[in-house]
């Protein structure tokens, strides 16, 4: 739930800007290969941010406004499948 | 864990609770992880009375503890949880007398511990803690990278390690009845463990010899316990 950002930009309520989505930048973001993934659902399961999700035909993606590029997915991915790949901003 | 198939993370439930707030926490939390399965596998949040206690007010000083209250009235009971990251960064608990064991003196129904890394072995006790009828403790080991220092991607493995090394053994005790639940019957050298974070870098190799042989007394000491009480079943 994102609220609207206001014109200019201008929290017109007082207090921190937690509601609004990204909090992180990440230096990198997870890509899947979709050869070798098997779609056992471990990198879902090791996520601490709950960032990936089940897409089309069982693979598995990654929600870029929560992730914040740990690497813990492709630490973990047996078959190595995922690879951090650099953002560009 | 050997109850389950390679597919079982497809099995678990899709809601996702995100407490605290993922953009207020570090990349790689275990803390984090841990509390999304916690509330994963007992329900929403809002209906749990939830309580945090921090840790200047707890009693050793480690962690914070979060005791919820089970949904309906007549069982009162709470669930009390330590978020355990070690905030002392020491191995301090080798040599005092650990949380659980405590509480199990204390008479506790249902006493666990339990690790990020292995997190179905961590449902399982939290549905277990469910069902007892009488208090219940479960103490989770949670990797900090940024206080251990080690990289943020490495904190599921460094669970691992924690385990396979026997430094924090994974058990539960359900009316003083002793079960090792993840059993390592080839244990990995403690260097292994110790070495990979930046906060024992400064140890020597004859501390490393003296921690190694405190681990395996305390393991032993584990094993003959869950031995002894399983007699008694």
């Amino acid at each position: 739930m994102v609220p609207e950002i206001p014109v200019g930009c201008i929290l017109l309520k007082e207090g921190r800007a937690k509601p609004f989505i990204r909090g992180m930048k990440p230096k990198a973001l997870p890509e899947w290969d979709r050869d070798r993934c098997i779609k056992c659902g471990i990198c879902y399961l090791f996520c601490p941010d709950g960032a990936i999700t089940k897409v089309d035909e069982g693979y598995f993606d990654v929600t870029r406004e929560y992730c914040k590029g740990c690497g813990i997915c492709q630490q973990e991915c047996w078959f190595g499948a995922i690879s951090m790949a650099e953002e560009e901003f | 864990m050997d109850r389950y198939s390679l597919y079982a993370p497809l099995i678990l439930g899709k809601r996702e609770f995100c407490i605290p707030d993922p953009n207020e926490v570090c990349p790689g939390c275990g803390a984090a992880l841990a509390l999304r399965h916690v509330y994963k596998a007992l329900g929403l949040p809002q209906e749990l009375k939830a309580k945090w206690k921090f840790p200047a007010q707890n009693r050793n000083g480690r962690g914070a503890l979060l005791s919820l209250k089970k949904g309906r009235s007549e069982d009162k009971y709470p669930i009390e949880i330590l978020i355990d990251n070690e905030a002392d960064l020491s191995l301090a608990f080798l040599f005092q007398k650990s949380e659980p064991e405590t509480k199990v003196a204390e008479g506790y129904a249902y006493v666990a511990t339990a690790c990020t890394s292995y997190l179905f072995d961590l449902i399982d006790k939290l549905k277990a803690a469910q069902r007892a009828k009488g208090p219940v403790f479960i103490h989770i080991l949670t990797p900090c990278p940024v206080g251990w220092g080690f990289g943020p991607d490495l904190t599921v493995k460094i669970g691992f390690w924690a385990v396979e090394t026997r430094i924090f053994p994974l058990y539960d005790v359900s009316r003083g009845a002793y079960r090792i639940t993840i059993k390592t019957l080839s244990p990995r050298p403690i260097v292994h463990y110790l070495k990979a974070q930046e906060r024992f870098k400064d140890l020597s190799d004859r501390e490393i010899e003296s921690l190694r042989d405190r681990v395996e007394e305390a393991y032993r000491r584990l094993e003959e316990l869950s031995q002894r009480t399983e007699v008694n079943l």
